[in-house]
């Protein structure tokens, strides 16, 4: 089996890949000219890794013609792991990385001969818009996500849908929030839960006042789902999906979430307890001050949209096709997130 | 490789191809910002260095009003943006294209425009193409107000159109371009605006692949859709609209696939040798060399035997007939009932009676089924009611067969003589109704020719019958067409009716239009009757005697359209020298099967019923023939129609049944006996 991994050196990438060097014959991974001492760097050891210069935002993906001719006759399956992720991002950025980088990507793998799957990895914010249970095969709406991250990832899944390649069997995975390894924690940037555990962490001078109070407002809805998944638990699913992935000739689309999904309120009680600061969380209802205190606290606006969110993400199509994974306990893994948030800031410093 | 960078304003619809074409090999790539403008101006500034022309699709096709160009105030800044790379819209293939388009259409299809009306969900996006189709002597109907601002008017000239464009250009050039929300033409409500119901029921429905993705489509059954171009998504929606017909006037070529106008235009712009704006002639010099050809989507026929449905209503002649319905049988047994008054009949709302299943067009294999309706007044409670009851009945009815799927109502005996003769009940109903008299005098002249080639008294000279034909209430509907298309066929025609001074009208307009036949008119048709040679009596008599059988010349053919009769069986009986026909049956094609009694039997149905059948068989829902004034043009159209679909004379009926061979030859032989007599 011959794989084309593109996005390899991010998050994910560079842990999924050791995980799946003895299921395939030949693993090319898509580098960006500038990131190639670094990939030489990270991959050197393995003698099954084929590094191949290209960029998914140009029109012809591959830098040289020799690697396009060779990775188009020889891989089975195409892994695009790249794209943009900042909840934050512009339009411009957000639609170039993960719209046209799909639909490159899409283009190269319908010229592909031997191609049998295309992964592509999205997120669960999707269908982050809807209310209560949102179930994998639920058809995909072309809602307009306030954020252009959401909306682009959006776009891009439902590209992956409408394209025709062929036999080539579609596989969707949507990641929930991704954090850190359930080992030592360790993450590369802050975002999502991290900017609350940022916070919290400020607070903890103020332990006192906070117990005092006794009471801890939070805004969010009670119903609101925070759908944590620590990256080590994401590759393993992810590795198991794709070495060993259903026959079906239908797109497939899996939520790669925790069978049972804590609320924000929840995360910042358990977050709380550990930092051994005792109030209870209150969930508040959003309100005209919000935009502006989470901007001093230093959250960004752009949270509030899942701080408020409803969604609860069915994993039914995951258990059914790989049932023997193994599910993760976001509550046992909170000390190690704190810690791998402590360590990281403290780095940053 | 020519690279060319399609940047869409509407949904998701990205592509990436690469097309040969002309020994050119072209790459399109395609994104499409969901009405995010901003996010497609940023795209034009990044990329303009990468491809060789910049197509932008789904902003709003500027239109030339008097030689002033009207455009958006974002299509205008993306054109003129400050960029190496040329960046088209459209405009220059498309005012050359689609009026070629629309004459190649003509050519191959002439049927489809002349004398039709055709309707535009948005005309003002399609003035090249306006301009094309009045000079096809085409009808026009723009539904703009309601596409554009959700009010139901139509506008019914180019001009009108222009007017409103220029009206509204200021305020539409300062909207954005967003998602437009779905507009909805198939709303139950719209089909009641009688002024709406024009557009609706335009022959001929011209949009755009754009506007497909905004549009709830009215029902198109036995329509022809002409669009600039398809995707399979918008096919497929369009399909489910059931149009008889779609014309595509697509950029196809065999090595070329589905583009809209804008595309086309970089396309061309790469095919250049030199990098100069497309022109007329360049487009023109495309068209041949690429061998572009619009193309009609071959899936109609599979629709066409799809069953289509219309209704029919018809009443009781007596209240014997009355009891013949299926929920009534029971009751005739029970002298009570049979004397309840026809007033109290009245209290009965309409009802659905029965089916004509099985109605097979002979030209096109479409089939059809009646929706037979009922209301229980008979012709002299109907006559003696307020005609607000009997139209209220009438609408009731008409909004039943509607949401049963009918397409077009015929009304039939005595329900379109009520009132304006169909008028009002076709403005309040939300389908296109019809009397069927077109049909009816058409089928009347037909038993007439038929009977009198039968009894040979008559000679004729070239096509011409050298003898007297006299129409008994020649001022009503069937009455005057039967009289004008007599005189182009008789040498001698007599009219009669009991106002005279309406005669005198229709006396002038015969003498003007058929001057080698004698008109004469009067108001007793007694006074006449030993000359004529065939009586066609159509009048509203409700059985009254209106002529004397005694007086009637041996061998003469009395056709009876008038229902009651104005002949009773006992007169006819009296002269068997005298054919009497009941003529205004016909039969249907197919294996026609009627559920329930409509007095008539096998595939035997009335001839108003019939040209109901027609006009669905045909996909010609309209309002073909309404009050009392119908036009012998229309006869004339209706009796090809009739003939192509396999609509015939059930051969001619007497009052009770067939008139046979035998019974013919037996008039005729006394007939000569009585000519004989001194």
């Amino acid at each position: 089996m011959k794989l084309l991994i593109t996005g390899s050196s991010g998050f994910i990438g560079k842990r999924l890949i050791p995980m799946i060097l003895e299921d395939y014959e030949t693993i090319y991974l898509l580098i960006r000219p500038k990131s190639v001492p670094k990939a030489i760097e990270s991959f050197a050891n393995y003698s099954n890794v084929k590094l191949v210069e290209g960029d998914i935002l140009s029109n012809d993906v591959f830098l040289n013609v020799e690697d396009l001719s060779e990775v188009v006759e020889n891989i089975d399956s195409i892994l695009h792991l790249a794209g943009g992720y900042d909840l934050q991002m512009n339009v411009l950025d957000a639609y170039t990385h993960n719209v046209v980088g799909v639909q490159n990507t899409l283009e190269l793998a319908r010229k592909c001969k031997r191609l049998k799957y295309f992964h592509h990895v999205s997120t669960y914010a999707v269908n982050a818009h809807k209310k209560g249970k949102v179930f994998e095969a639920d058809r995909l709406e072309n809602y307009s996500h306030h954020d252009h991250y959401t909306r682009s990832k959006l776009q891009g899944e439902i590209l992956v849908h409408k394209t025709h390649i062929g036999d080539v069997k579609k596989r969707i995975y949507r990641p929930g929030i991704v954090v850190g390894d359930t080992l030592e924690g360790s993450i590369e940037k802050v975002d999502g839960p991290y900017y609350f555990l940022n916070f919290l962490f400020k607070l903890e001078k103020h332990k006192q006042i906070i117990e005092k109070l006794g009471i801890f407002p939070i805004p969010c809805s009670k119903k609101a789902s925070l759908p944590l998944i620590p990256v080590d638990s994401l590759c393993t699913w992810l590795a198991h999906a794709i070495v060993s992935p259903t026959q079906d000739q239908v797109t497939k689309t899996y939520h790669f979430v925790g069978k049972e999904q804590i609320n924000l309120r929840q995360f910042v009680e358990m977050c709380l307890r550990e930092m051994e600061i005792e109030c209870s969380v209150v969930p508040v209802r959003s309100n005209f001050l919000l935009r502006k205190t989470l901007q001093k606290i230093g959250i960004p606006e752009q949270l509030i949209f899942y701080m408020f969110s409803e969604a609860h993400y069915s994993t039914r199509q995951r258990r059914t096709d790989f049932g023997e994974l193994k599910e993760f306990s976001i509550p046992e893994s909170v000390p190690t997130l704190i810690k791998g948030a402590r360590d990281y800031l403290k780095d940053k410093k | 490789m020519k690279e060319i960078l399609n940047l869409s304003i509407g949904p998701l619809d990205n592509f990436d191809e690469t097309v040969k074409l002309l020994g050119e090999t072209i790459r399109i790539k395609r994104l499409a910002v969901d009405f995010n403008y901003s996010l497609l101006k940023k795209l034009i500034l990044k990329h303009e260095h990468e491809f060789d022309v910049i197509a932008i699709t789904g902003f709003p096709t500027p239109f030339k009003i008097g030689g002033k160009v009207f455009e958006h105030q974002q299509v205008k800044e993306l054109l003129n943006l400050p960029i190496n790379t040329p960046v088209v819209d459209g405009r220059n293939v498309r005012d050359t294209y689609i009026p070629w388009a629309i004459n190649y259409l003509n050519s191959k299809h002439p049927e489809i425009f002349k004398g039709k009306t055709i309707g535009f969900f948005l005309g003002s996006s399609q003035l090249p193409m306006i301009s094309e189709l009045e000079a096809l002597d085409c009808n026009m109907a723009f539904a703009d107000p309601y596409f554009l601002m959700k009010t139901p008017l139509v506008i019914k000239s180019k001009s009108k159109l222009e007017k409103f464009c220029k009206v509204n250009f200021p305020f539409l050039n300062k909207l954005r371009i967003r998602q437009f929300q779905n507009r909805d033409f198939s709303s139950q409500w719209l089909a009641h605006i009688p002024k709406f119901k024009d557009f609706l029921n335009s022959d001929v429905f011209i949009l755009n692949n754009a506007q497909l993705n905004y549009l709830e489509l009215p029902d198109l059954s036995g329509k022809t859709v002409i669009v600039d171009y398809l995707t399979k998504a918008t096919l497929e929606k369009l399909k489910d609209s059931k149009p008889a017909k779609i014309l595509s006037c697509t950029f196809a070529t065999k090595e070329m696939p589905l583009y809209g106008t804008s595309l086309t235009e970089a396309i061309f712009y790469a095919l250049k040798d030199e990098p100069t704006p497309v022109s007329s002639n360049d487009t023109i010099k495309f068209i041949e060399k690429l061998n572009i050809r619009p193309t009609q989507e071959d899936w109609n026929e599979k629709h066409d035997v799809q069953t289509e449905r219309f209704g029919f209503v018809v009443h009781p002649l007596s209240i014997d007939h009355l009891l013949k319905h299926p929920l009534l049988r029971s009751f005739r047994r029970y002298k009570q009932v049979r004397k309840l008054s026809e007033s109290a009949l009245k209290l009965l709302p309409g009802f659905h009676y029965g089916q004509v299943k099985g109605i097979k067009s002979k030209a096109t294999g479409k089939e059809v089924t009646g929706e037979i309706y009922a209301i229980s007044e008979t012709p002299k409670a109907m006559m003696s009611s307020p005609k607000e009851n009997i139209y209220a009945k009438l609408v009731s009815l008409a909004n039943d067969a509607h949401a049963s799927g009918c397409k077009i109502f015929g009304l039939g005996a005595y329900t379109k003589i009520v009132g304006d003769a169909g008028v009002t009940v076709n403005s309040r109903a939300p389908l296109p109704v019809t009397t069927g008299n077109s049909l009816s005098a058409a089928s009347t002249l037909w038993a007439a020719s038929y009977a009198i080639d039968k009894m040979n008294f008559v000679k004729k000279k070239g096509k011409i019958y050298q003898g007297v034909a006299m129409v008994v209430g020649a001022t009503g509907s069937i009455g005057k067409v039967s009289s004008i298309l007599l005189s182009q066929g008789w040498s001698e025609v007599i009219l009669i009716a009991p106002r005279p001074y309406k005669l005198i009208d229709l006396a002038d307009r015969i003498k003007e239009d058929s001057p080698a036949c004698k008109v004469s008119y009067g108001t007793n048709p007694d006074e006449h009757l030993s000359r004529c040679d065939l009586v066609i009596t159509t009048t509203s008599a409700q059985g009254k005697k209106i002529l004397d059988i005694e007086k009637v010349k041996p061998g003469c053919v009395i056709c009876d359209v008038s229902r009651p009769f104005d002949i009773s069986a006992e007169d006819a009986a009296k002269r068997p020298d005298v054919l009497v026909i009941a003529s205004g049956e016909v039969e249907l094609p197919g294996d026609v099967e009627v559920t329930c009694d409509i007095g008539l039997e096998g595939q035997v149905v009335y001839a108003c019923l019939a040209e109901t059948a027609i006009l669905a068989l045909e996909g010609r829902h309209e309002s073909f023939s309404l009050s009392r004034d119908i036009s012998y043009k229309k006869v004339i159209e209706i009796d090809r129609l009739a003939r192509k679909h396999g609509v015939k004379l059930s051969a001619i009926m007497g009052h009770d049944c067939e008139i046979t061979q035998d019974e013919i030859d037996l008039a005729k032989s006394k007939a000569k006996l009585a000519r004989e007599e001194p």
